[in-house]
């Protein structure tokens, strides 16, 4: 029982240490919304420290001009306090006083930048998708499905290939089986000849690559499983680019300094990315974030905001 | 809270992989939401498996939640069985033999204990049995599972 017990445990695809990204937003999500009752010990310890600390921290960082012709009214199908998202009046810097259990939010007004948001479609045919992956990979042999959302190719050798769009946007897998996998630069290659709209540089090491959008970094990657520099297992999304808005920002050099100028806290760097969200009419959208890192006396934190207004991404189909 | 978050994302990750990054920080928030709502009730002894009974059904919710999506889109789909998560994840073709040839309850209790590395009586708190009945689940799910990777050896 040993050795099948061993390999199941070497199986394990949670092997490394999950944190959240943002422990702020996510302590001031949970203390915000549910009750607060009489706590003992150390639970209440750690809460109230990272409720305290999310006092200190900007979370909203939001920017577009009001008057932007066309802006699509869009509306979010998940729980809003996914992203942080400004509530105060458009076009001004605002923010709240320091509470135990409020975070600071901002809103800042429009500035000269324009920042594009990218609507995304699911490839017309799951089957094809397969089949393209898997001859850019060497996986041929039997195809199967399940629900008609996902799609497999198995080969004789255990190498698979699998098209999933159970989940908001689409995913696509591979595991090398018992067979050598490709190198990280031919899978890289095999994403590109893929269509899917986004193009990514691997390493020959274990790690999840950004996928990048018409130039653009997005949140998004592809986590690849790399030993003895072959590819054993990777996943990523799989979407086609359909539509574009562009949206006026504030520049994140501007963001930074405001940031910098109105918090009790030190941003040091304010990068404008782009994230996915799935919106109430089951759209799939890369929207523009800020990503921000800075800390607050000896304590690091990191944040991400939406960049786009609120008013704007609520509109009235939620 | 930290103490478990890791622990909590992980178990959520081997469930729903691969879940964007997004959709996995969004259960994590929302079984802490929960937790922290019915603080009350968690056990002194006990607090790991008691909140990650409560990521098992906020998992479970969020799976019904999809499905009722996908009904709500009016799509044509054929049913049978959804993949599981060792089926898209394990690259070890013995280990995927014999983990889809378990039953799903074969298989959680397994997995509970060698991915999650819950102990007995821990396995039984999460899925609210009594400790015999889940030694004799985990017994029984072991035996399962090493008959079928010998089997893989064998053919």
């Amino acid at each position: 029982m040993r050795d099948a017990f061993e390999a199941l445990v070497r199986e394990d695809p949670a092997s490394a240490t999950y944190h959240h990204p943002d422990p702020v937003s996510l302590a001031a999500r949970i203390v915000a919304t549910g009750r607060q009752p009489s706590l003992p010990g150390r639970f209440r310890l750690a809460i109230a420290g990272a409720a305290t600390a999310s006092g200190l921290v900007v979370v909203g960082l939001v920017a577009a001009l009001s008057t932007a012709p066309a802006l699509p009214q869009l509306a979010f199908a998940a729980n809003p306090t996914t992203f942080a998202a400004a509530k105060t009046a458009e076009g001004t810097a605002a923010t709240a006083a320091p509470s135990p259990t409020r975070p600071i939010e901002g809103t800042f007004g429009p500035g000269d930048s324009l920042a594009s948001a990218y609507q995304l479609m699911v490839p017309a045919s799951g089957l094809a998708a397969t089949m393209a992956l898997g001859d850019a990979l060497g996986v041929v042999g039997t195809i199967g499905g399940y629900n008609g959302t996902v799609f497999t190719e198995t080969s004789a050798t255990g190498a698979r290939v699998v098209y999933d769009t159970t989940t908001g946007l689409a995913q696509w897998r591979f595991q090398a089986g018992s067979a050598s996998g490709p190198s990280p630069a031919k899978l890289a290659t095999a994403i590109a000849r893929q269509g899917w709209g986004y193009t990514v540089t691997i390493g020959s090491t274990t790690a999840a690559n950004p996928v990048v959008v018409d130039g653009s970094t997005t949140t998004l990657s592809v986590h690849v499983t790399v030993r003895d520099g072959h590819v054993i297992a990777a996943t990523g999304p799989a979407f086609v680019v359909a539509g574009l808005t562009n949206y006026r920002l504030r520049s994140p050099t501007a963001a930074l300094a405001a940031l910098s100028a109105t918090q009790p806290t030190t941003a040091s760097s304010v990068v404008l990315s782009w994230s996915a969200y799935t919106l109430a009419d089951h759209m799939e959208w890369l929207l523009p974030t800020f990503l921000y890192h800075g800390h607050s006396g000896d304590r690091a934190w990191t944040g991400q905001s939406l960049a786009v207004q609120t008013a704007t991404i609520k509109g009235t189909n939620g | 809270m930290r103490d478990y978050e890791s622990a909590v994302g992980n178990y959520l990750r081997r469930r729903l992989y691969p879940l964007s990054n997004a959709d996995l920080d969004d259960l994590v928030a929302e079984t802490f939401t929960i937790v922290w709502r019915r603080f009350d009730a968690m056990p002194s002894d006990a607090e790991l498996p008691w909140i990650i009974g409560v990521a098992r059904n906020v998992l479970h919710n969020a799976q019904r939640s999809r499905h009722r999506r996908i009904a709500y889109e009016g799509a044509v789909r054929v049913h049978g069985d959804s993949p599981s998560t060792e089926d898209i994840v394990v690259a070890d073709a013995r280990v995927r033999h014999a983990l889809e040839a378990l039953r799903a309850d074969e298989r959680e209790v397994l997995l509970l204990h060698a991915w999650d590395g819950l102990s007995v009586a821990d396995v039984a708190r999460v899925l609210g049995v009594s400790t015999d009945a889940a030694a004799v689940r985990l017994s029984r799910a072991r035996h399962h599972f090493r008959t079928h990777f010998d089997e893989w050896d064998e053919s």
